[in-house]
């Protein structure tokens, strides 16, 4: 998982669920795999733990995580799918608008740019599929 | 009431300095007690080693004077409220001077026994030796000791209470008040009774000195007259200094 | 539950120091006590801990009010500015004494801890210097298990190594065993996203009391070009602003609208030191 950003314009709790989607949709914690607990996200990453609590209670409310009483917590099935189709809804919103808004600040064509998006693609082919910088 | 561990740390407090002062006091009678075998002394001379517990009353007002700040800090650091530590002063209090009365009746017991056999010295308790000077009751052995004992015991916790009192007083002055008290008071004895005198047998014709000298021999009187007495007016003074030091400890604020 | 504090002033010579506070903690919390210099967090502390007496005003400690029921004192550590360890005592003795005070201080997690951070045992405390004097103070705070634990300044001459250390083990202590934690600091920016929420004080005052989220999610700072910046304010509640040559940033009070925002300025959160200076300078 990446770092927090503590400057960041998005508030601690909700880099910490968006990193966890983001490891979970990379693979890093499988569906039905056990994630680290609210103690370890706060040691590691140095935040309250009502902050931790609060970005993977995120989750848990989107199903996409679930609590095990005195076990701990585990990705849940089908995880993956519903943060695929989450992500994809907010695709356009998220970078199409400001990839083309700052396109336009630059004095980038819409040609030049699908060139780009074109280019971009063949290289990133092969290479594992959903990971952003 | 958390005075329990305050209680065992002003113990603790106490302990290396009892020690250091026994071991002192025991060289040191030894070596002048030693010494009379040594020097050439002319026949039948006795050397005689009274009274341990002066000595003792003295270090236990100097060490009254110096064990203050460090338990009160030390008590509000780690959850002592000030009532606490009081009550477990008084405690440790109670227990260092029954031990050192104690110990200094033993003492004075050991170079009685020491000086018995060679004959060249003596040993005397400080209330024999004040009892011989100016009670003289009649006394068993045990009531002897007993007395002993009990005197040193009263008169250790009057000296302890009036060193806690006098670093309290300071410690909650002012400035300028620790100057005034600090300056007035030897100032006050020293130069006040002559100029009163002065004073008294220029304007009123000794009718000061007249009126004072019988309450003051009466107090005396009263107060130093037999044992029982004295005993009486040391627990008294304990009780009081004890009083007047709560009552500065109440509103003490760490500094 | 908790500590109330109520009304509390104090004032030292001419100086007031308390001008009438009140507040509560609740159980099981990070505080953050911020402030600058002189705006009272140590003279605060003080008064909750009965070392020294409010003028006006009244600390309540699990309900009980410490300056008369002394046992409330025995809930709480504080961890503070002066020293009140004696004169030569060393750092091994301290931690026995500690645990003759407080049974539940766990005399071998303060050993590990002394370990890790190198803070030598047989030390008298008195001689440590400032960067081991806080270690000292910090270790023996984290191994006291009282229910509340205030600590002044508890960072104070540590190096940048030895507080990520601190701030780990407090979150680890803290998930293991929860209780209240009150740390006065003027390093915000290191502690920021470690408290729940913080009490801001100015001049004696209590400015704000509110959780870190809810606090920063006040206001925003908006950046970009200064004539476009100054235009956007207009009419808005602005903290301040700063201003590097031809760009400005300037802090916002208010819900964020990123659709009314023009193009050429760009949105960010506030942080909580650019808002503390705001705040209290």
């Amino acid at each position: 998982m990446a770092g927090i950003d503590f400057n960041s314009e998005k508030p601690i709790f909700q880099q910490l669920s968006e990193g966890l989607e983001d490891a979970i949709l990379v693979g890093a914690f499988p569906e039905e795999a056990q994630i680290p607990s609210i103690t370890e996200f706060s040691v590691q990453y140095k935040i309250n733990p009502a902050t931790a609590l609060k970005g993977v209670n995120l989750l848990v409310e989107e199903n996409v995580i679930y609590k095990k009483r005195g076990l701990g917590m585990f990705v849940a099935e089908g995880a993956v799918e519903k943060l695929r189709k989450k992500r994809r809804e907010s695709f356009c919103g998220r970078f199409v608008c400001s990839m083309v808004q700052e396109a336009k600040r630059l004095g980038i064509s819409e040609e030049e740019l699908s060139q780009m998006v074109k280019k971009s693609y063949k290289e990133q082919s092969g290479s594992e599929p959903g990971k952003e910088g | 009431m958390k005075w329990y561990p305050s209680f065992r740390f002003q113990l603790d407090d106490y302990k290396k300095g009892v020690f250091v002062y026994y071991v002192v006091i025991i060289a040191v009678t030894l070596f002048f007690g030693g010494l009379s075998f040594v020097l050439s002394m002319p026949e039948g001379a006795v050397t005689i080693i009274s009274g341990i517990s002066a000595i003792t009353g003295i270090f236990l007002f100097v060490a009254g004077l110096c064990s203050f700040k460090e338990t009160f800090l030390m008590g509000l650091q780690n959850g002592v409220g000030r009532k606490s530590s009081f009550w477990a002063r008084q405690a440790a209090m109670g227990v260092i001077c029954a031990v050192l009365a104690v110990m200094d009746e033993a003492l004075t017991l050991l170079f009685f026994a020491l000086g018995y056999t060679s004959g060249r010295w003596r040993a005397r308790s400080l209330f024999e030796e004040l009892n011989a000077m100016s009670w003289k009751m009649e006394l068993s052995l045990g009531g002897n000791i007993l007395l002993s004992i009990l005197f040193s015991y009263l008169l250790f916790l009057a000296l302890s209470a009036l060193g806690y009192f006098i670093t309290l007083l300071f410690y909650r002055l002012p400035v300028v008040g620790k100057v005034l008290v600090g300056a007035g008071v030897p100032l006050s004895i020293s130069i006040l009774p002559p100029l009163l005198k002065m004073a008294d047998t220029a304007f009123f014709h000794e009718a000061g000195r007249r009126a004072l000298y019988p309450a003051a021999e009466a107090f005396g009187k009263m107060a130093f007259g037999a044992a029982p007495q004295t005993m009486a007016f040391c627990l008294v003074l304990a009780a009081l200094f004890s009083l007047f030091s709560w009552l500065l400890l109440r509103r003490a604020p760490v500094k | 539950m908790g500590i109330s504090v109520e009304q509390v002033a104090k004032r030292f010579h001419t100086v007031q120091a308390l001008k009438g506070i009140s507040f509560h903690l609740e159980k099981q919390k990070i505080y953050g006590l911020l402030g600058r210099n002189g705006a009272g967090k140590s003279t605060l502390l003080n008064v909750m801990t009965t070392r020294i007496f409010p003028e006006l005003g009244k600390v309540l400690i699990d309900e009980k009010d410490p300056f008369t029921q002394e046992e409330a004192l025995s809930q709480v550590f504080l961890a503070g500015e002066q020293n009140c360890y004696p004169e030569g005592m060393r750092v091994r003795e301290a931690f026995r004494w500690s645990k003759v005070f407080f049974p539940g201080f766990d005399a071998d997690y303060a050993k590990r801890l002394g370990e890790s951070f190198g803070l030598p045992e047989k030390t008298k405390i008195r001689s440590l210097s400032t960067g081991y004097a806080s270690i000292f103070k910090l270790v023996t705070a984290l191994s006291v298990n009282t229910p509340y634990v205030l600590l002044d300044e508890p960072v104070l001459g540590l190096d940048a190594n030895h507080r990520e250390l601190f701030y780990r083990l407090l979150l680890e202590k803290y998930a293991q065993h929860p209780f209240t934690v009150v740390i006065s600091t003027h390093l915000i920016e290191e502690i920021a996203s470690l408290l729940e929420e913080v009490l801001i004080l100015k001049e004696g005052k209590l400015l704000c009391q509110e959780p870190v989220e809810e606090l920063l999610s006040r206001g925003y700072t908006v950046s970009g070009n200064t004539c476009l910046v100054e235009q956007y304010v207009q009419g808005r509640q602005v903290l301040g602003t700063d201003q590097i040559g031809g760009l400005c940033s300037a802090y916002v009070l208010g819900a964020v609208d990123p659709e009314s925002l023009p193009e050429g300025l760009e949105l960010s959160r506030l942080d909580l030191q650019k808002l503390f200076i705001q705040m209290t300078s």
